[in-house]
């Protein structure tokens, strides 16, 4: 696997991966406030 | 959590495993990612937001199906809108739920065994003759048509317990599991080597073709045409299922925090598990040529098995169940969805009871299907796909987005999507919403409409300016329309029926479809204005 191809699938995917987990994070921390 | 794993359900489908991957390979591997998260920011997460926004709206003046919830937001015409949102639902339940049963089949099929020592020709095969009629109308598929029953019967019992006891239980249940099946299969699909389990090739190679960047595909208007319709599909943006679901909602609950939490678990699907499992696997045992060229839909069935059989018996039978029990479990969060903007409309305006209103649908949906499974093979399948999955999607998407933008006003839609919000949206995309997105949709549907042979623009231009006219895609709206890609020309030929004639009575079937649901809601009008009278 080239290493641009390596980084590309890494940076796509981890970007996408954080933001799930930091709005699902998010969602559970205003329900533990409410 | 339940309304989110509801709506996540709703967007991650079939699409996320099975649509999304082909597309990346038919569209230039790594190239393809850019326009499509491009798409996902300007169209798919203010349609996401807009979405929410209208149903939440609708539901406080108590109206939870489409139609009544546009006509909330918009004077009378945007009612059929909600019509036609109803029409694209029960359209594409019809031939959703007889994929969804094939997973449903392939899951019982794959823990039996059924696919040792089959080589890939007899696999693919399989495939054909359990959808197949054979000869004649009498040799109906009768496997088939009973996992269908049985995908339809658990549907509309799901359906007939209600949105929180029913989908959203399901919800909580399928969504974890998907999740899971999915992570082991790509885990395995990722680290496949050339030489271990039989595989010919590294899995890497499947990986760097869909991530290398490609830019050369980014000058090209069918990579974003593709990449755009991918993002509509995979999120259910403009079928009404999502506003139907928002209507539950309380009138001041968030929704700006909630529709991105849903889409982004979507795109995380997508992306990451959606990426990593088909076209690996198929690339280890394939070869990257032999994926490239015969990329598509139904490699998930028809090759598929083939290539967990190299696993050995235990190992392939495990992995069968996690493949078709993960596409069995986004199928159905989806199809669930699809039921909810007509069993709304029925108890709303006409009070059915819950149970009455998903028989109802249950019923619909059996007959709407029953032209898809007996002349799957002469394309019926496929025109519903092509009508109510694609194009109308495109068509409703584009309506909601004027009617939110423009009919009811931008800043008013603004401050609703605002109100009560969690996070804090950033103004810029109150401007996209206003005039990118629908800029954005409006060139997706006239794409679509005209697209070009091979999706060449700059040659269909030259044509066109030449005088030779302009060439039309098979798949182009305008094509479909007027058969221009069909072989035949007539109904009848030596005494029997054309696939012509079969094409056009679908469409019949359609219409008819749509004018029966149009004529429920003018019903329901009437109700209301008599109400109002009293």
């Amino acid at each position: 696997m080239s290493l641009s191809a390596l980084i590309t699938m890494l940076a796509v995917q981890l970007l996408v991966s954080f933001i799930t987990l930091y709005f699902i994070f998010l969602v559970f921390s205003n329900k533990q406030q409410e | 959590m339940g309304l989110i794993l509801a709506m996540a359900g709703n967007a991650v489908g079939l699409g996320n495993f099975l649509r999304f991957p082909i597309q990346a390979v038919e569209n230039g591997g790594g190239a393809f990612i850019i326009p499509y998260l491009i798409s996902f920011l300007l169209m798919g997460l203010p349609l996401l937001w807009v979405e929410w926004a209208i149903g939440r709206y609708g539901g406080r003046f108590g109206n939870h199906s489409t139609p009544f919830i546009f006509n909330s937001l918009g004077k009378s015409p945007w009612i059929y809108a909600g019509a036609l949102s109803i029409f694209v639902n029960l359209g594409m339940a019809a031939y959703y739920v007889y994929i969804e049963s094939w997973t449903l089949s392939y899951t019982w099929y794959s823990i039996t065994g059924a696919f040792d020592q089959l080589n890939r020709t007899e696999v693919a095969a399989f495939f054909d003759n359990y959808v197949d009629i054979g000869d004649g109308l009498l040799n109906l598929p009768l496997v088939a048509i009973l996992f269908f029953l049985i995908t339809l019967g658990l549907n509309t019992w799901i359906l007939a317990q209600g949105l929180e006891s029913g989908i959203e239980k399901v919800s909580k249940i399928c969504m974890p599991l998907l999740l899971l099946f999915g992570a082991i299969l790509a885990i395995r699909a990722i680290t496949l080597d050339e030489g271990e389990l039989g595989a010919t090739y590294s899995a890497s190679i499947g990986l760097n073709y869909l991530w290398e960047p490609r830019f050369d595909s980014l000058l090209k208007p069918s990579v974003w045409l593709a990449a755009a319709g991918q993002v509509f599909f995979t999120l259910s943006l403009g079928m009404g299922t999502i506003v139907c679901y928002a209507s539950y909602i309380r009138s001041q609950q968030d929704v700006a925090l909630n529709a991105m939490s849903a889409g982004w678990l979507n795109e995380f699907v997508e992306v990451v598990l959606g990426a990593s499992i088909i076209i690996p696997i198929a690339v280890g045992y394939m070869g990257l040529d032999w994926v490239v060229e015969n990329a598509g839909f139904m490699m998930g069935f028809q090759t598929m098995p083939f290539l967990f059989e190299q696993w050995g018996p235990l190992f392939s039978s495990v992995a069968g169940l996690f493949w078709f029990g993960l596409l069995f479990f986004a199928g159905i969060t989806s199809s669930l969805a699809m039921g909810t903007p007509f069993t709304a409309l029925l108890q709303d305006e006409f009070k059915f009871s819950i149970k009455k209103s998903a028989l109802s649908f249950g019923f619909i949906v059996g007959l709407l299907a029953f032209p898809c499974i007996v002349f799957y093979q002469q394309g019926v399948f496929e025109e519903f796909d092509y009508w109510t999955g694609t194009v109308l999607l495109v068509v409703i998407a584009f309506l909601e987005i004027i009617l939110f933008s423009w009919a009811f006003g931008i800043n008013k839609g603004w401050d609703e999507i605002n109100l009560g919000a969690d996070i804090r949206i950033p103004v810029f995309f109150k401007y996209v919403t206003c005039y990118v997105t629908p800029l954005f949709i409006g060139l997706v549907l006239i794409g679509s409409m005209f697209s070009p042979e091979n999706g060449n623009w700059t040659a269909a231009f030259s044509s066109l300016s030449s005088g030779d006219g302009w060439p039309f895609a098979a798949e182009s709206v305008i094509s479909k329309i007027f058969h221009m890609h069909e072989p035949e020309i007539h109904w009848f030929e030596n005494g029997a029926v054309t696939r012509l004639f079969i094409i056009d009575m679908a469409r019949l079937v359609l219409l008819i479809t749509f004018a029966g649901i149009s004529a429920v809601v003018y019903k329901a009008v009437r109700n209301r204005e008599k109400t109002y009278q009293l």
